[in-house]
C-alpha cells in the first residue's frame, strides 16, 4: 500500500488538469507522483512478471515499438506500453497511472517501453530492462545532445544495465562497439541489411558511423530487398514479405528490427509469417508516410526529425511530386540541422511555411530549389497551399518537423495525440 | 598548373567535410561557390579535401568546420597533414574560415576530449579554454561587415593572442567569453558562429569573397541571382533579432 497515496494524488491532478485544459495536461500528473514518490515509477516497473522491455536510439523507437506491440496482442500476449509522446520520465508515470491499480501495479503481465536516450540511461539506475533494443545513433537534436558518442555513450549504459539480452542494429558502428564491450554481460541478437540494400542506398542508411561488414543472414534478421512498400527479409533461415507502414528503407530497418526483437520475446512461440502479416496491417504512424483526405484532395504527410532522416524521406519521395510544402517550426531553434541535407531533387517547394521559415527558404535557394513563396505564418502557409489547384500527378505532400506537425494537425482539425497537444 | 586547374579557376577547398562539419559548417563552401557562381565568377571549384594530398596548390579560399569533441585529436592530426599549405594560403593573403573546433585546432593551444589543454597548429596566436558550461544558443556579433547572426554550441573560451583582432563584440551570447566573439589575423578569420554563416550572413560572406578575388586582380561583381537569397536571410536574421528583443 506503500504507492496508494501517491497514486491517488497522481488521479487527482489528472482530474483537475483536465477539467482546466480538456484532453491536455497528461504530463504533469507524473510530475507530481515522480516528485512526492520518487520510487513509484521503478516500483511500478518492476512489477511486470514476465519482464521489461525497453526500445531506444536516435531514430525509429516509435514505429518498431508500435511493430512490436501489435506483432506480441497478435501472438496473445498484451503488454502496457507507453504513447511515444511518453518516453521521458513524467510522461511515462503518467501513462502508468492511467492503467494501475490503486497499489500502483499494472495487471499487464509485460511492458514494452520506447523511451528516449537521455532518459533511458538514467532509468536503468533504477529498473534493468530484460530485453533491449537498441535502433542506430544519428546525429539528432543537435543542441541538446552535442555529438554521436554522447549518445553512445548512454545506450552503452543501458545496455551494461540489461540481464537478458541485448538486440543490436549491426550496421551501426557505435552499436557494434557495444556487442565487444566487456561490460556487457547481455546475449546480443542482430538486425541489419544486406550488401544490395545498402548498394540500393548510396547516401547510406544515415548512421553516424557504418561498419565495414554487412550481417551474415544466419546471424539474426537481414533485410534483404525493399521496393517501395514492400521489404524482404531473412529470419532464422526463413524468408517473408513484409508490407511497410510507409515508403522508405528506414521503416523496412524498422520491421527488421521488430521482428527480431519480438523473436527474442516470443521465443518457441514465434510465428514469423504472422508477424510480417501483422507489421503489413499497421496503420501508417503519424506523419510518417501518412495519407490523409483534405477536403476531397490527397495529402501525404512526411516528419523529419534529424538531418538524416531528413535525406531519407527526401529520397525516398516520389519522383514526380510536383506540390510540396515545407514547414519548419521552433523545435529547429539552430538551423544549421537543415543543412548536412541535399534538398536539390525537390526541384520546386510551393510553400515554405513555420517559424524558421526563412531559414529553410535560404537552404533551399542554395541547393538550386525553386521556391515559390515563404509564409512564416503556419496557418496561412497550409491554408495557401491547400487553395492550389489539385497537382496533375500524384498528391500534394506535406514534409514538416515535429512541432509544424503538431500544429499542423490542431490547425487541420486532424487527431492529435492527446500529450502532443 | 601541377594539380590540373586553369590558372582562371576560382578555387574553394574544404577541409576533411567527412570529419570536420557537425553542424553544417562545410556548407559555408558550398555558400561561397554558389555566391560565386550567381556573380558570374568563372571556373568556380569547390574541392572537398579529405587526403593531404588531395590540398590544391592554388587555392582562393580555404574553409575548416568544426568535428564533434570526440574526433578532435584524429582531425588534428589531418590538420597538421596540411598546415605547410594553410601557413602558404595565411602568407599569401587567402581568406581561410575556421569554425569551433576546427578554429581551436589551428590556435596555440585546443582541449582534448579529456579537456586537457593541447599545442595546436598555431596559425592563429590565441589559445582556447575550458568553460564552466556549455552554451547552446543564439549569437549575434557586431562587426564592420554589419550585425553577424548565428548559433553557437561549445563549452570553451578563446583568449585573443598577440596581433589578433576579435571578428566583433557580442550582442546577444557568449563568443570568445570576454564580449569579443571571433579572432582575425591577416587573411584568417576565427569564430564560433557555427553552420552556414555565410549564407544567413550574405555582407560578410561578400567581404570574404571580395578579398579572395581581388588578390588576383580580379573583383566580385554585384549578382541579381543572390538577391532571392539575400532576401531570405535578411528574412531570418531579423527573426532572430526580434525574437531575442536586439
Amino acid at each position: 500500500m506503500r504507492y496508494t497515496a501517491a497514486v491517488l494524488s497522481g488521479r487527482l491532478v489528472r482530474l483537475l488538469a483536465r477539467i482546466r485544459k480538456p484532453g491536455g495536461g497528461s504530463a504533469i500528473p507524473g510530475l507530481v507522483v515522480n516528485t512526492i514518490a520518487p520510487g513509484y515509477l521503478g516500483h511500478a516497473l518492476k512489477s511486470f512478471p514476465d519482464g521489461l522491455v525497453m526500445i531506444s536510439g536516435s531514430a525509429g523507437k516509435s514505429t518498431i515499438t508500435k511493430m512490436v506491440v501489435a506483432v506480441l496482442a497478435a501472438h496473445g500476449v498484451e503488454v502496457f506500453t507507453n504513447p511515444s509522446t511518453a518516453n521521458i520520465a513524467q510522461g511515462l508515470t503518467s501513462a502508468l497511472l492511467e492503467r494501475s491499480d490503486l497499489r500502483g501495479r499494472v495487471h499487464q503481465r509485460m511492458a514494452v517501453l520506447e523511451l528516449d536516450e537521455g532518459h533511458g540511461a538514467a532509468l536503468v539506475e533504477r529498473v534493468q530492462p530484460d530485453i533491449l533494443l537498441l535502433t542506430n545513433v544519428m546525429v539528432d537534436q543537435i543542441d541538446r545532445f552535442h555529438d554521436s558518442q554522447m549518445v553512445a555513450d548512454m545506450l552503452h549504459t543501458m545496455a551494461e544495465a540489461t540481464g537478458g539480452t541485448v538486440i543490436l542494429n549491426a550496421d551501426d558502428a557505435f552499436l557494434m562497439e557495444i556487442a565487444g564491450a566487456p561490460d556487457v554481460l547481455a546475449a546480443i541478437r542482430y538486425f541489419g541489411v544486406s550488401d544490395e540494400v545498402l548498394a540500393a542506398n548510396p547516401r547510406g542508411l544515415g548512421y553516424t558511423a557504418m561498419t565495414d561488414v554487412r550481417l551474415p543472414a544466419e546471424d539474426g534478421t537481414l533485410l534483404v530487398s525493399v521496393a517501395a512498400r514492400e521489404a524482404e527479409v531473412v529470419h532464422a533461415g526463413e524468408v517473408c514479405r513484409v508490407t511497410l507502414p510507409a515508403r522508405g528503407v528506414h521503416y523496412a530497418v524498422d520491421a527488421a528490427a521488430a521482428i527480431e526483437t519480438a523473436a527474442t520475446i516470443l521465443g518457441e512461440s514465434f510465428d514469423l509469417a504472422l508477424a510480417a502479416k501483422t507489421i503489413g496491417s499497421l496503420p501508417p504512424v503519424f506523419g510518417r508516410g501518412e495519407v490523409v483526405e483534405i477536403g476531397g484532395e490527397t495529402v501525404e504527410f512526411i516528419l523529419v526529425q534529424n538531418p538524416a532522416s531528413y535525406q531519407l524521406n527526401l529520397d525516398s519521395m516520389e519522383a514526380n511530386t510536383e506540390q510540396v510544402l515545407l514547414a519548419v517550426g521552433s523545435d529547429v531553434r539552430d538551423p544549421s540541422y537543415l543543412w548536412p541535407v541535399d534538398t536539390s531533387g525537390l526541384g520546386t517547394v510551393n510553400m515554405v511555411t513555420g517559424s524558421k521559415a526563412w531559414d529553410a527558404a535560404l537552404q533551399l535557394v542554395y541547393d538550386g530549389v525553386a521556391v515559390d513563396r515563404v509564409e512564416p505564418d503556419l496557418a496561412a502557409g497550409l491554408d495557401a497551399f491547400l487553395a492550389l489547384p489539385k497537382p496533375a500527378v500524384g498528391h500534394k505532400t506535406i514534409i514538416f518537423t515535429a512541432d509544424a506537425m503538431r500544429r499542423t494537425r490542431v490547425h487541420l482539425g486532424l487527431s492529435v495525440n492527446k500529450e502532443t497537444v | 598548373m601541377s594539380d590540373g586547374t586553369e590558372r582562371d579557376a576560382f578555387v574553394i577547398a574544404t577541409l576533411f567535410p567527412s570529419i570536420l562539419n557537425t553542424n553544417g559548417d562545410a556548407a559555408n563552401a558550398r555558400v561561397l561557390a554558389q555566391r560565386a557562381r550567381w556573380a558570374g565568377v568563372a571556373n568556380v571549384s569547390l574541392i572537398e579535401v579529405e587526403h593531404a594530398k588531395q590540398m590544391p596548390r592554388d587555392v582562393d579560399f580555404v574553409v575548416v568546420g568544426a568535428c564533434s569533441e570526440p574526433d578532435v585529436v584524429r582531425a588534428h592530426e589531418r590538420l597538421a597533414a596540411v598546415q605547410p599549405a594553410l601557413e602558404a594560403a595565411g602568407t599569401a593573403g587567402v581568406p581561410v574560415l575556421a569554425v569551433g573546433t576546427g578554429w581551436y585546432l589551428l590556435s596555440q593551444r585546443f582541449l582534448t576530449p579529456g579537456r586537457s589543454s593541447e599545442a595546436g597548429l598555431g596559425l592563429f596566436s590565441g589559445s582556447a579554454s575550458k568553460r564552466s558550461q556549455r552554451i547552446s544558443d543564439d549569437l549575434v556579433v557586431d562587426t564592420a561587415y554589419g550585425q553577424l547572426v548565428g548559433y553557437e554550441n561549445h563549452s570553451t573560451d578563446y583568449r585573443l593572442g598577440q596581433g589578433e583582432k576579435p571578428l566583433g563584440t557580442v550582442a546577444y551570447g557568449s563568443g570568445n567569453g570576454d564580449g569579443a566573439e571571433g579572432a582575425l589575423t591577416g587573411s584568417l578569420v576565427g569564430t564560433h558562429l557555427h553552420g552556414p554563416i555565410l549564407a544567413r550572413n550574405p555582407s560578410f560572406a561578400d567581404h570574404l569573397l571580395s578579398r579572395a578575388l581581388e588578390r588576383t586582380g580580379r573583383t566580385l561583381p554585384t549578382s541579381a541571382r543572390a538577391q532571392e537569397a539575400d532576401r531570405f536571410a535578411a528574412n531570418a536574421r531579423s527573426a532572430v533579432t526580434t525574437a531575442l528583443g536586439l
